[in-house]
């Protein structure tokens, strides 16, 4: 609109105002004519009937005039109103109607109704060109209900030879024939037994066959448009045994029947409408909630509850193409939703969030815009610290991975200085010993001491080696867990290590390797300590986690040097996403507590 | 040597140490009926020859990790008239206490540089066969040295945490005698009251002695 001149405006607002009063007037004058001859309409029988003729008609008029309005481009709104005004012709060809140009168009056009309905609900919601098959069902409606029901026996109807003394003139009668007027009217019948029933399956097949969004906008028209369709088969079926169509007592009740029809149809393209509103309303009371700045999570929360989806979920685009995380960092695959529509929301051509949501939630494009404005300063930070945690969690993952490989490659060194470099030297005391074994008594006594000194030396060399590779990584942790190496641990300790409790279950062997080393340094560093007079090593397991606690009992303050050798354990802990803190304990000595996460 | 040879089966993976411990022992007089290197074959070998004693190294394939234990526990639970030694790497008495807790009797637990120490090896064969149970000098000093906390060990005097070392290693009361230089009926007399401060009544002696050595690794 913004494009137009203020001049155009002007007269488009006055050619809309005159459509509208055109059409609206249109079915005013339609039940003046019901009532000036009521034995042969339908509107005019009672005013109930008035009523719901105008209510019916007037319903139809409006909503597709709101849809021209809303989406000048699509014609699906100019054929609703157009079904609207069609409702109304069947009053048209009422003999008492006095004006012969008025009975002459109500004689063409009468029966009409069915077949621009039927076209109108074919068209909604996108007003789209229809395929093949709706096309033809639509043609033989038109037929039937225009030409064989209509133009062809008004051709051949002479009002005042064919017993209607107070008709007006037929301004299109070329002769009178009322064989063929009889004869056509009974066609019409015969057809109007095939189209209604074709449209409502080409109806029907075409609702299978739309996508879940366009189906839940539109099931409410397609049900109205069928029912509506039927009503009129049932019109025809009734009139076959009469050979024309009539309005006896039956047929005004089915009549009352499609206008409840028509009436449901213009409900039901409203309804999207008054979702619409509501989502609109409520969006409006989200902005005041994310005034809050919400938690992390919270803006799902705010959206879900706000557009009535408690499954919706949010997603944030990272800087690798494809893939997404959620307000916690956690990944989130669009992809795999089965049933689920995907709403990008955008903002100057990137796009900030997906929304996954029940299909039809958000199948207005409007709608999308305007939660995008709401929710972007939220949706934006929370991106933000979704892509900032989605960031430390692949640190974290990291560190967890440099850890497990430096502790997989001190296993398998503890593994090769075990079955390897000792095997040998164990071997080579052996053949010591055999080629010892061999040696006379009278041999000289010098290569006895010699040899005697090696295997001595080798002895010791075991003796180291073992050290040094129980240093590096403990066996006794690989092969039988915490609890053992904690155990195998206070046998080595330079103080008394009481151990309080250690669970004897295993855990992640990252978590194994992380609480046994912070325990190990830990119980070192108190003994260096001075004035440490033992310590106590206590391992719980609470909630996935394993809570450790070495206190030292008699130990002086912690000190710088402390804290720096703690600092290469809290990097090891912290690779688990765990922590770490030395407490000084007044008048008793330290305490050095770890927690683990142990997923389990 | 008295009677017939002890009848030896040796399982180890290393085949110059299989081969090297198989020399030594037959020339102290052994006979090594059987060989092998996996748990699997050790353990068809006592089913088969009925050895006296199996020795079993700890590590065995395919997992290189407790085979040897298993398999040695195995022993102790099906052929209880066959003992057992586990010869190991590791000094944690962990892993001796997994074996001598549930079979104390006619097990030992010796670090496999032993092998090369015939005396040590073919005393401590002698006397598992004899239904003592035996453990690595090593491991019982490092026991008797590491610092605990008060417990039953601390009712012992000096000279009684000796004899029980000893006791652990698998001496008899006659060797032990022998070791602290004092007279039979002294040794006697100090084994009674660790047996007594233990709080392990009257049983057959060499039962006693087996408790004595678990109280002594539990501590």
């Amino acid at each position: 609109m913004s494009g137009m001149a203020p001049a155009a405006v002007r007269l488009d607002r006055v050619a809309r105002s005159a459509l509208w009063a055109a059409a609206f007037g249109f079915g005013l004058v339609s039940l003046l004519v019901a009532r000036s001859h009521p034995g042969g309409s339908f509107g005019g029988t009672s005013w109930l009937a008035a009523v719901a003729e105008l209510a019916a008609g007037w319903a139809l008029i409006a909503v597709g005039l709101g849809c021209a309005h809303r989406r000048p481009r699509n014609r699906s709104g100019y054929l609703l109103a157009a079904a609207g005004v069609s409702w109304f012709f069947v009053e048209w060809n009422n003999p008492g109607i006095g004006s012969p140009a008025a009975f002459t168009f109500g004689l063409v056009a009468w029966a009409l109704a069915p077949a621009v309905v039927a076209h109108a609900m074919l068209a909604y919601p996108s007003g789209r060109p229809l395929p093949l098959p709706g096309r033809a069902a639509l043609l033989v409606a038109y037929a039937g209900a225009g030409l064989v029901l209509g133009l062809l026996p008004a051709l051949v109807f002479d009002p005042r030879q064919q017993a209607c003394s107070q008709c007006p003139a037929n301004l299109l009668s070329v002769t009178s024939n009322q064989d063929a007027v009889r004869v056509l009217a009974q066609w019409g019948v015969w057809l109007g037994l095939v189209w209604p029933v074709a449209l409502a399956a080409v109806a029907a097949w075409r609702f299978t066959r739309s996508s879940t969004a366009v189906r839940w906008m539109c099931a409410p028209v397609v049900l109205g448009g069928v029912a509506y369709l039927l009503l009129v088969w049932a019109d025809f079926a009734h009139s076959l045994p009469r050979g024309q169509l009539g309005n006896d007592r039956f047929e005004r009740g089915l009549w009352l029947g499609q206008a409840i029809a028509l009436g449901a149809i213009a409900a039901g393209v409203t309804w999207p409408w008054i979702r619409a509103r509501r989502t609109r309303s409520a969006l409006a009371r989200l902005v005041v909630d994310l005034g809050h700045s919400p938690p992390p999570g919270g803006l799902r929360e705010a959206l879900a509850s706000t557009l009535g989806d408690p499954t919706l979920e949010v997603g944030y685009p990272l800087a690798d193409p494809g893939r997404y995380i959620d307000a916690h960092g956690a990944a989130v695959n669009p992809a795999a939703r089965d049933g689920r529509t995907v709403t990008p929301v955008a903002r100057g051509g990137t796009t900030v969030a997906l929304l996954i949501h029940r299909p039809g939630l958000l199948d207005n494009p409007e709608l999308v815009q305007e939660v995008a404005a709401a929710a972007r300063i939220a949706l934006e930070n929370e991106r933000l610290q979704a892509v900032v945690s989605a960031q430390l969690e692949d640190l974290r993952a990291s560190r967890a991975r440099v850890v497990a490989a430096g502790d997989a490659e001190r296993r398998l060194l503890e593994r090769d200085l075990h079955d390897g470099a000792q095997q040998r030297l164990v071997s080579l005391s052996l053949a010591l010993r055999l080629a010892r074994t061999r040696l006379g008594p009278d041999e000289d006594h010098d290569l006895i001491t010699g040899m005697d000194q090696a295997g001595a030396e080798i002895g010791a060399a075991i003796e180291e080696l073992r050290e040094l590779a129980h240093g590096i990584y403990p066996a006794v942790l690989t092969d039988e867990g915490l609890a053992a190496a904690v155990e195998a641990l206070c046998e080595r300790a330079a103080i008394p290590v009481r151990v309080v409790a250690v669970p004897e279950g295993r855990f992640p062997r990252l978590a194994e390797a992380a609480a046994y080393f912070l325990i190990a340094e830990a119980c070192g560093k108190i003994a260096a300590s001075a004035g440490a007079t033992s310590a106590s090593v206590e391992v719980r397991q609470e909630g996935g986690r394993l809570l450790v606690e070495v206190t030292g009992e008699g130990a002086g303050e912690p000190g710088p040097e402390l804290e720096t050798r703690i600092t290469g354990l809290s990097d090891r802990v912290g690779a688990l996403d765990g922590r770490l803190r030395i407490e000084q304990l007044p008048g008793q000595g330290i305490a050095i507590c770890g927690v683990i996460p142990c997923g389990s | 040597m008295r009677g017939d040879p002890m009848r030896i089966v040796i399982a180890d993976d290393t085949m110059l140490i299989r081969e090297g411990t198989a020399r030594l022992l037959e020339d102290a007089g052994f006979e090594i009926v059987g060989k092998a290197d996996d748990a699997p074959k050790l353990l068809r070998a006592v089913a088969l020859d009925h050895p006296d004693v199996a020795i079993v190294d700890i590590k065995m394939p395919p997992t290189y990790t407790d085979e040897g234990l298993v398999a040695a526990e195995q022993i102790r639970a099906c052929h209880p008239q066959v003992g057992v030694l586990v010869l190991s790497q590791y000094l944690e008495s962990r892993y001796a206490t997994r074996l001598l807790e549930h079979h104390p009797e006619a097990s030992g637990y010796l670090l496999k540089e032993r092998v090369s120490d015939i005396a040590v090896l073919a005393d401590a064969i002698r006397r598992i066969h004899e239904g003592e149970c035996v453990l690595d000098p090593t491991i019982v000093a490092r026991l008797i040295r590491r610092p605990r906390r008060r417990g039953p060990l601390d009712e012992l005097t000096g000279r009684e945490r000796e004899v029980l070392a000893l006791i652990a290693e698998g001496r008899s009361n006659q060797a032990i005698a022998g070791l602290l230089v004092l007279s039979p009926k002294t040794v006697e007399a100090h084994v009674g009251r660790v047996f007594a401060k233990l709080g392990l009544d009257e049983s057959a002696d060499y039962h006693r002695r087996v408790l004595a050595v678990l109280a002594f690794l539990r501590s």
